[in-house]
């Protein structure tokens, strides 16, 4: 054997281990050859087979499993993609919407009907009522949006109140002290006051008590309110309605809070420092119509009160634009037939 | 003995799937594997126990194996560990006196030897001089018997042995030239 011959080689007294270690092996060759027991050369065996069949097989991958995760990613991302731009295709409705409600009808714009105008609006009228308004006229304002009845029915949704919160600000609380100078006046005062005193503390205080008209809405070009000039002038449909509803509830027994708002917007409308306060607005708003795009201003044609159409007609005649404002006249005229031209267009016609 | 079936080829074999590599691969080792573990542990149930547990261990670390040594190296150190493993836990086994088997097996030993040695007087000193070479080994200490039994029962060199035990080369090599002078010698009185 050649390990023996390792071994014997490997050290010295070789010779005698040599012989020693074929001696012993000799022996060792005649015990009996004990063998595992067939049970035990079967179990094992068995053993064996069952480890190589579980062996997880390397099977390659099906073309589900390879391909899934590039198409889920990509299946975000188009998803993703498809939402950003709708979300960017629907922001441009923001302007139309604007249009659109400008485009209901002045005299019949209830002020409960605030209910149902779109969150979008809303948001652009509290940044419009924001940038516009004088803090002069957050209390005449809120005299008006009081006009709007609270117990019509409108139901506070959570958007609204939110907006209302915004919208009313500071001048929400302008418009719960000059709503508590008018219930001081009337015949339930204490009543009222605990109603506004049970609802002041509340953050949603001022917008329940707030105006269902914005303040943006009271500005001719923005909201459907007709201007307040023209109010007072002519006592147009709103102005004429809230003094008819006043005495509508006026004539009940027990004046609700709504009869009480309503009776003090009328007021309020009919004041004078409103009416100046809303040509300011209308002043403000007549450049805007006059640098808009033509497609906006033939929107706004159809629907712009008759001041700031004037204003326009003017503005476009210190431009030398002899044409159109003459254009512009004959369709005024003939949408304001009894309307009073201004000095100046007079002679331009 | 070709590489197409060395022990390391069927090894491979094995690990790629091919269960008849296994039992080759078993059938070549079965006895020498067995007989290492049943003269060291004395308990044969207990040898058994361990005889299986060693083929379960390779089975299990075949997906892991690597051509590193030999085969046989490798298999008797798995049984060399579990064997410290019952030497460790069964402290008295060492005094267990070694089971020489009963009179059921005896005919199958006197076959055995009748293949080597035909005649009845050399088969007679035969199994003498097997039984008294175990009852010699019996009485080694177990690091000289564990080396004289890789020697003889797997083949392992000096310095596979010692590989195989964990020891020097040297102390490998001394506990097989203590061994191999310790049955001579009481051969030599037995005869």
């Amino acid at each position: 054997m050649s390990d023996k011959r390792k071994i014997a080689g490997s050290g010295g007294g070789g010779d005698a281990f040599e012989r020693d270690l074929a001696i012993s092996s000799h022996a060792y060759k005649h015990t009996d050859d004990d063998l595992p027991p067939p049970a035990l050369n079967d179990a094992i065996r068995a053993a064996a087979r069952r480890a190589v069949k579980s062996k997880p097989h390397t099977v390659e991958k099906s073309w589900v499993s390879r391909w899934s995760a590039p198409i889920s990613v990509a299946a975000l991302v188009m998803l993703t993609v498809s939402v950003v731009l709708t979300g960017i295709e629907e922001k441009p409705e923001l302007a139309p919407a604007s249009v659109k409600e400008i485009s209901l009808p002045k005299a019949a714009a209830p002020a409960a009907t605030e209910a149902d105008v779109a969150p979008s609006r809303r948001q652009a009228e509290a940044s419009n009522s924001t940038q516009l308004a004088p803090p002069v006229e957050q209390k005449t304002l809120g005299e008006t949006r009081n006009t709007a009845p609270l117990d019509q029915g409108e139901k506070m949704r959570p958007q609204d109140t939110a907006r209302r919160r915004n919208d009313a600000g500071s001048a929400g609380d302008a418009a719960v002290a000059v709503d508590a100078k008018t219930i001081a006046a009337s015949p339930s005062a204490k009543e009222k006051r605990d109603t506004l005193a049970e609802n002041a503390p509340s953050p949603a205080a001022p917008a329940a008590i707030a105006p269902a008209t914005p303040l943006a809405k009271d500005v001719p070009g923005f909201a459907a309110a007709p201007p307040p000039a023209q109010l007072a002038r002519s006592q147009e449909p709103v102005a004429v309605a809230s003094a008819e509803q006043v005495k509508r509830e006026e004539a009940q027994e027990r004046p609700s809070k709504s009869a009480l708002v309503a009776g003090a917007a009328a007021g309020s409308i009919r004041n004078e420092a409103s009416v100046q306060v809303a040509k300011k607005l209308i002043d403000a708003a007549a450049p805007a119509y006059v640098s808009g795009t033509t497609s906006q201003r033939l929107a706004d044609k159809a629907t712009e009160p008759p001041e700031v159409w004037l204003k326009r007609i003017q503005e476009l005649k210190k431009q030398g634009k002899t044409r159109e404002v003459e254009e512009e006249l004959a369709r005024f005229r003939k949408r304001y037939p009894d309307f009073t031209l201004p000095k100046d267009l007079t002679a331009a016609k | 003995m070709s590489d197409e079936h060395s022990d390391e080829t069927l090894m491979l074999r094995y690990q790629a799937g091919d269960a008849a590599a296994f039992d080759e691969l078993y059938a070549r080792h079965r006895g020498p594997l067995f007989r290492f573990i049943t003269r060291q542990c004395r308990v044969r149930e207990r040898a058994e126990e361990i005889f299986q547990d060693v083929w379960m261990s390779l089975v299990q670390a075949a997906e892991h194996y690597r051509v590193e040594a030999q085969f046989r190296t490798y298999l008797y150190t798995l049984a060399h560990n579990k064997l410290m493993d019952y030497f460790r836990g069964n402290a008295r086994a060492e005094a267990v006196l070694y089971e020489v088997r009963g009179e059921d097996n005896e005919d199958e030993t006197v076959d055995g030897v009748a293949s080597r040695t035909h005649e009845p007087q050399v088969q007679a000193e035969a199994r003498q001089q097997g039984k008294a070479i175990l009852e010699l080994l019996a009485a080694l200490p177990a690091p000289q018997r564990e080396a004289f039994l890789l020697h003889e029962e797997s083949g392992l060199s000096v310095e596979e042995i010692a590989q195989a035990t964990g020891v020097s080369f040297e102390a490998a090599k001394s506990r097989l030239r203590y061994a191999v002078a310790k049955l001579r010698e009481g051969l030599a009185e037995y005869a």
